[in-house]
């Protein structure tokens, strides 16, 4: 009988908390929001499944969770915590993205700059909360729209909330077609969303080999701290760009950034456990997912989102008053770097003013500008917080 | 001290306001500077194709460079064939 009671004590039915429902709850609405919404599916469900792997309780002895060492999981989590899978997944992207759009109009890589104030602006709103430089740089970094950017920095800056600000710059990602049209139409005119933009010129294969050459090397030279996800990402780009290691580029937009999204995926989810005590100083502290701290963060998130969408909107306005060859304002929009989520957004809005304006490729330049300009914010806060 | 004093001087003690300041006026210099390049760069790539003209190159295409491929396809076609008829 003792044996029996002892048993049904190690099973996860006896050890299960409220805090482990709600999340493997939140976890199950992600999986929900992935199928059914097609809201990010390739992230929200393995991040989905992952929060339902690790909110499952198990006997401390077993040393099966992300943060026990020597378990699987921790092995597969090491990619994550040691900031290895993001560059890889920017080498995917780079191998995938198309910046003729962007070399074709320079003037709307500016787009990509001025949609980064949503990261700065959070900072001082975190600080404001009270969290210290190095937190605040990490969360602030959400308001780039992208992913493993803002994995990396936190693994960088302030492991201790990575499961947190990766959930939540996921998040926003996947529900760029929820948060962007609302500010989009709320700041632009009517006639502003009609501007039809010039067809973009011809790029030669040249630039495109060029380019990604030259923009590593000035990139580097200005901010060093963007070395790694931005090399990763004009060597993605080099090997597509180049014709004759299309073999490499396949392997890196397809399988490789696959495999990589998979096993990020999962193991930010089971990075989210409810509760979780760590001793600091002789003293019980909770670094587990449910804490004010976290709703704080999501809360930051959205607000550094929106600034980021209002930003490059009103910097195309701005932009405007000088240019004889006016930007739709809706093209700003795409300024935040969820690739191509958000310039298809902006192809929507202008679609549903008029069916015949086509603004996916112009909003295409600011997009991935928004990519290398989200990588460079990471590359300072790295620099000027990390020390 | 309350609330919001409490933040604008952590914001102070952490230099918030000049991180946000100096941070994206890097960011914005450095996109500045690869839209001035790649707006310089066509007029370079002009004079450097008079100097070594810009071949045009096919992307590769995947050809199967093994000369077993017929053979093998003659022998799983030959296995296929033969398992049908014994189910047969």
């Amino acid at each position: 009988m003792d044996m029996l009671q002892s048993f049904l004590s190690s099973t996860g039915f006896g050890m299960m908390t409220i805090q482990n429902i709600i999340m493997i709850i939140i976890g199950i609405t992600f999986i929900t929001l992935a199928i059914a919404k097609h809201y990010e599916p390739l992230l929200l469900l393995p991040i989905g499944f992952g929060m339902i792997v690790g909110n499952m309780p198990f006997a401390a002895s077993m040393a099966m969770g992300v943060y026990d060492e020597g378990s699987v999981l921790s092995y597969i989590y090491m990619g994550v915590s040691k900031g290895v899978y993001p560059p890889i997944i920017f080498m995917g992207i780079g191998a995938m993205t198309d910046f003729s759009y962007m070399l074709s109009n320079p003037k709307l890589i500016l787009l990509g700059g001025a949609a980064q104030i949503g990261i700065f602006l959070t900072i001082v709103g975190a600080m404001f909360l009270g969290f210290t430089g190095a937190e605040a740089g990490a969360i602030g970094i959400i308001g780039g729209a992208d992913g493993p950017t803002s994995i990396f920095l936190s693994s960088k800056l302030a492991p201790h909330l990575l499961g947190a600000i990766a959930i939540a710059a996921y998040s926003y990602m996947a529900l760029v077609p929820v948060i962007q049209p609302p500010i989009m139409k709320l700041l632009t005119t009517k006639k502003e969303r009609l501007i039809k933009m010039a067809p973009p010129r011809m790029v030669s294969k040249r630039e495109k080999i060029f380019f990604p050459i030259i923009a590593f090397i000035a990139c580097a030279l200005i901010v060093p701290g963007s070395l790694t996800l931005i090399g990763m990402l004009f060597f993605g780009n080099l090997l597509k760009e180049s014709f004759v290691t299309e073999r490499l580029a396949e392997t890196a937009r397809t399988s490789l950034i696959d495999i990589i999204t998979i096993l990020l995926g999962v193991s930010v989810g089971a990075s989210t456990q409810a509760v979780r005590m760590v001793e600091i100083n002789g003293v019980l502290v909770n670094k587990g997912f449910l804490t004010p701290q976290s709703l704080m963060i999501f809360a930051l998130g959205a607000f550094s989102f929106c600034i980021a969408t209002a930003g490059g909107l009103l910097f195309a306005k701005f932009m405007n008053l000088f240019l004889k060859e006016k930007i739709n304002p809706l093209v700003g929009a795409a300024g935040v770097s969820a690739v191509p989520d958000s310039a298809r957004v902006v192809q929507m809005v202008g679609q549903s003013e008029d069916p015949n304006n086509h603004l996916l490729m112009h909003a295409m330049a600011p997009n991935v500008a928004g990519v290398i300009g989200s990588a460079i914010a990471a590359g300072i806060l790295w620099s000027i917080l990390v020390v | 001290m309350g609330f919001i004093e409490k933040g604008l001087q952590n914001i102070v003690v952490n230099n918030g306001s000049s991180l946000a300041i100096v941070g994206m006026g890097i960011v914005f210099f450095a996109l500045a500077f690869i839209a001035l390049i790649i707006a310089v760069l066509p007029y370079f790539l002009k004079l450097l194709d008079k100097i070594v003209p810009e071949k045009i190159v096919e992307p590769q295409v995947r050809v199967r460079t093994s000369s077993d491929d017929g053979a093998i396809i003659a022998a799983i076609a030959s296995a296929i064939y033969k398992k049908k008829q014994k189910i047969g």
